[in-house]
């Protein structure tokens, strides 16, 4: 890697990682390696060379204006900081909201599976009741925690996640991680209930929790690997 | 020295202006630049792909990726019909606003009881200079 590369590089090394950041990285790092080459060429040595190229370069300021986002931790411009409290506030209430809804449909498996028992003696219903909705609670408490941490991540480098889901800024594949994984965690957790309750069978179901997990691990690096040859 | 401040709302011309009739990179543009304005300024890099990324979302001008004999990559810019006209519209604004100025500055538009003050304003300065 040159010198002008790893100038750049460290200049963006608090930009956020959005395509746009990267394909603005990747044109100056062009046109400055053009630049520095022809002043080689026209006989400068490569300290003066590089010289040139910083003190012509600009200012990174531009860059971000331009892009809309703020170098991480350098969020001292009022709006932003406005804008970042205003992010957080809204992300606290939609997680506490899924957590709360979560919790919720919990609770009502739980009192669906005594209700049943109790009242009409069907295990099979009671069963049911609480695989459905305390299925449904956990993913939706599973969902909103992971949101919440990737969304927290965003604000912290000055994106605004609101606006990132409209824009589709992520790869495809590390959401089709998330989707698969979650789906599979949670056939697994059915699985070890139905398993335990049904056949009694708690002990030797409990293997399916790390086949699980290994599962999980053996589609993220497939996935990667797709992600990374497009 | 010419405060960028002021080049500030006419980048998009310079850059405009250089893309007609031909594509380029952004090298190419910044010696073009220089080159025309005598060597007296020179376009900070961060300013021209600021002003390119600009005109790209604004659908003035397309970029594509291009080699060069060196075979490096390359991303050449240029402009499209609606850039063409965008270019003219600022034209004939800087005309006025040139023209305006001029009114303010150019000694030989100025009102005669103005250009005399003018003048022996300079005077005084002058002798008080030799004094």
């Amino acid at each position: 890697m040159s010198k002008v590369t790893e100038y750049i590089d460290n200049l963006f090394y608090l930009m956020p990682r959005t395509e746009a950041a990267a394909e603005m990285r990747q044109k100056l790092i062009e046109s400055s390696e053009d630049k520095y080459e022809a002043l080689l060429s026209w006989g400068r040595s490569e300290d003066e060379a590089l010289g040139i190229v910083v003190s012509e370069f600009g200012s990174m300021e531009e860059i971000c204006e331009e892009l809309g986002v703020n170098p991480l931790g350098a969020t001292n411009n009022l709006n932003a900081v406005q804008e970042m409290h205003l992010g957080f506030a809204q992300l606290g209430k939609r997680f506490a909201m899924g957590l709360s809804a979560g919790i919720m449909l919990c609770i009502l498996g739980l009192l669906g599976c005594i209700f049943f028992s109790e009242v009409f003696w069907s295990d099979m219903m009671a069963v049911t009741s609480l695989f459905l909705l305390g299925g449904a609670g956990a993913v939706v408490i599973v969902y909103s925690a992971l949101g919440y941490a990737r969304n927290k991540k965003l604000l912290q480098m000055g994106i605004s996640p609101f606006q990132m889901k409209n824009t589709g800024g992520r790869h495809w594949t590390k959401k089709a991680e998330e989707v698969i994984c979650s789906l599979i965690m949670l056939g697994v957790t059915a699985l070890f209930f139905l398993a335990g309750v049904l056949g009694g069978a708690w002990h030797p179901a409990w293997v399916l929790f790390p086949l699980g997990g290994i599962l999980c691990g053996i589609i993220s690096v497939i996935l990667e690997a797709i992600g990374r040859s497009n | 020295m010419i405060s960028s401040d002021i080049l500030r709302g006419y980048n998009d011309i310079i850059v405009l202006g250089l893309l007609i009739g031909q594509d380029s990179y952004g090298y190419n543009l910044m010696q073009e630049i220089s080159v025309r304005s005598g060597h007296t300024w020179q376009m900070k890099e961060t300013t021209l792909y600021s002003v390119l990324s600009r005109l790209e979302k604004n659908g003035l001008v397309t970029s594509y990726s291009g080699t060069e004999t060196m075979g490096r990559k390359r991303t050449y810019f240029h402009i499209t019909p609606e850039g063409m006209d965008y270019y003219q519209q600022k034209c004939a604004e800087w005309m006025e606003t040139k023209q305006l100025i001029d009114r303010f500055t150019l000694p030989t538009l100025l009102p005669s009881s103005v250009r005399k003050d003018a003048a022996e304003y300079q005077l005084d300065k002058f002798l008080s200079k030799i004094e």
